[in-house]
């Protein structure tokens, strides 16, 4: 008899434990899959800048009709393409990918200075960003 | 003939909830701490990234000096910091930081270069951050 009248007490007690843990590690949980979403989206982000490099070095001198013709826009002296959530173009996206392209003569040829950025236009934050140089004999 | 009831002692209930919240608990850890060291990999490869792209540029505007010399019918290991000759190529080598450096193997040609090789050296004296304890067989 006096078992049978302690399990109410103990079913409820471990219905708030329950609760309370479930609680806790859902906050986990949701915590686990915010660092994986900005880690995605970091190696997202450097990928694409890394692409933009590239595509760069490949052909400095044409790189900005290639650019364009992929979806680039120009302006204030930079080429840019702004991203929505999905990493598809759009316009007044979230992210935006911009590329300061820099040419000065050398000796014998050109040096080309390429920096590219990729910003999280909602936080105002770079996320990525790479420059490195391309010297090209006798360009023009 | 007696039916035997079914019933739940005092403490099942209390047992099976501590078993499920554990394995709860292990689950979330496990993917929080998956999830962090994901975040560590992914800032030390855009580093490495970010580094290499930086010691070619800084190699690319060494080319356009070497080019330079070498038109003028100078040596170049004599002139540019980072070049050093051998007996049939030259040498440049541009730290990336961490150890490691990018290495330019050329050769001249006329009053020009031919690059020949062009890798990334890795640090001769690399250890692992974290020597992982391994079962040696005993």
């Amino acid at each position: 008899m006096q078992r049978k009248n302690l399990i109410l007490p103990e079913l409820l007690v471990n219905v708030l434990f329950f609760a309370l843990a479930a609680a806790i590690l859902v906050q986990v949980f949701a915590l686990a899959y915010s660092e994986g979403l900005k880690n995605r989206v970091k190696t997202e982000a450097m990928l694409r800048v890394q692409n933009v490099v590239e595509e760069v070095k490949a052909d400095p001198c044409s790189a900005e009709t290639v650019l364009l013709a992929a979806g680039f826009q120009t302006g204030h002296g930079r080429i840019f393409c702004s991203y929505d959530a999905e990493w598809n173009a759009a316009a007044n996206g979230r992210y935006e990918i911009s590329l300061e392209l820099r040419q000065t003569p050398a000796e014998t040829g050109h040096l080309f200075e390429i920096a590219v950025a990729c910003t999280d236009l909602e936080l105002e934050e770079t996320m990525a960003s790479l420059s490195t140089s391309v010297y090209q004999r006798g360009a023009g | 003939m007696m039916k035997q009831q079914f019933r739940i002692g005092v403490g099942t209930v209390s047992l099976l909830n501590i078993v499920v919240v554990f394995l709860f608990a292990i689950v979330a850890v496990l993917a929080l701490v998956s999830a962090r060291a994901d975040g560590r990999l992914t800032e030390k490869t855009m580093e490495t990234t970010a580094a290499y792209y930086q010691a070619e540029g800084a190699v690319q505007k060494k080319l356009a000096e070497i080019d330079a010399s070498l038109q003028r019918g100078e040596d170049p290991s004599a002139q540019i910091e980072g070049v050093t000759k051998t007996t049939d190529r030259y040498l440049l080598l541009e730290s990336m930081g961490n150890g490691n450096s990018l290495l330019v193997e050329f050769i001249e040609e006329g009053l020009t270069y031919r690059i020949v090789r062009y890798y990334v050296k890795a640090a001769e004296n690399w250890q692992p951050q974290d020597e992982p304890a391994l079962w040696d067989g005993q």
